[in-house]
């Protein structure tokens, strides 16, 4: 994909150069084809029991993204299961480090979870990350358990990849 | 909540005994643990001390998946409310979750219906 250009100002009377026109060219062709950052993981199944939130992979499930000051649209989708219908699960994006939700529970709670694998509950989320300075920005999927839960995350090899995505809008 | 994440590799686990048998010896300081790819991370509170973290390290080591596991048991968390005594029960009552608390209150009524003589 190409840069972000930023272009030169023009007032009535400057002349269009050559220049100015690739800058508009490139900078279209950006905006059909924006800054991302992409993830789908399906190198095996994720358990936790932590009740504090914390990476569900810090390697594969973190995105990093150099943007140009616009919003991130954050995208992510799986399937969960636990042994119990009473379990919970909650999911949240770290952005930089930071829990973006800020909620205590984070941006998704999700129970009545399926039993297996193969009967696991879809959760997803999208999330608008404005805010943002240019630069260079982390993306990273946490998730965090009710008390007493014990609660998987489906990547398996030949169904149900977990995805995770990020891009400038 | 800083966290700190000791990452070990160990290949078959069961998640809920090995979470049983960490939050048994570590108590608060154990926040839980995760597991992916025969690599299990145990998530401990920014207090836990050196030792704490030794003692994490050598649970999960010595952790044995093929014992009977008792925290498997999705009723295993849920407190006997009758059984509580009263000076306590408002504060186990506040710490419940939601879902296990009603599954508590629950438990409770059935036992109390069993107790009382038909009609």
């Amino acid at each position: 994909m190409p840069p972000w250009t930023t272009m030169q100002e023009l007032v009535t009377g400057d002349l269009v150069t050559e220049s100015d026109m690739a800058a508009l060219r490139e900078n279209i062709t950006y905006l059909l084809d924006p800054n991302r950052a992409e993830a789908l993981v399906s190198g095996g199944n994720y358990t936790t029991t932590s009740l504090a939130f914390v990476d569900v992979d810090s390697t594969n499930l973190s995105l990093t993204l150099e943007t140009h000051g616009g919003p991130v649209l954050v995208l992510f989708s799986g399937n969960v299961y636990a042994s119990s219908t009473a379990y919970r699960v909650r999911f949240d994006v770290a952005v930089d480090g930071t829990r973006y939700s800020g909620a205590a529970l984070g941006l998704l709670q999700q129970g009545d979870l399926g039993g297996a694998a193969d009967s696991a509950r879809p959760v997803s989320f999208a999330v608008l990350v404005g805010n943002l300075a240019p630069g260079t920005h982390t993306f990273t999927l946490q998730w965090a358990v009710a008390s007493g839960c014990t609660v998987s995350l489906v990547a398996h090899p030949v169904y149900s990849p977990v995805m995770f995505t990020a891009v400038e809008v | 909540m800083p966290v700190q994440h000791i990452p070990i590799t160990r290949q078959a686990i069961d998640p809920a005994r090995l979470d049983a048998e960490l939050r048994a010896a570590l108590g608060a300081v154990c926040l839980g643990l995760s597991a992916h790819a025969g690599r299990v991370t145990v998530h401990l509170s920014a207090e836990a001390t050196p030792e704490q973290i030794a003692r994490a390290e050598a649970i999960v080591r010595a952790h044995d998946p093929a014992l009977p596991a008792p925290a498997n048991d999705p009723d295993a968390s849920i407190p006997d409310l009758l059984s509580t005594e009263p000076d306590t029960l408002e504060a186990q009552v506040a710490a419940l979750d939601e879902q296990i608390f009603r599954r508590a209150v629950s438990r409770a009524f059935q036992q109390l219906q069993r107790r009382l003589p038909p009609g």
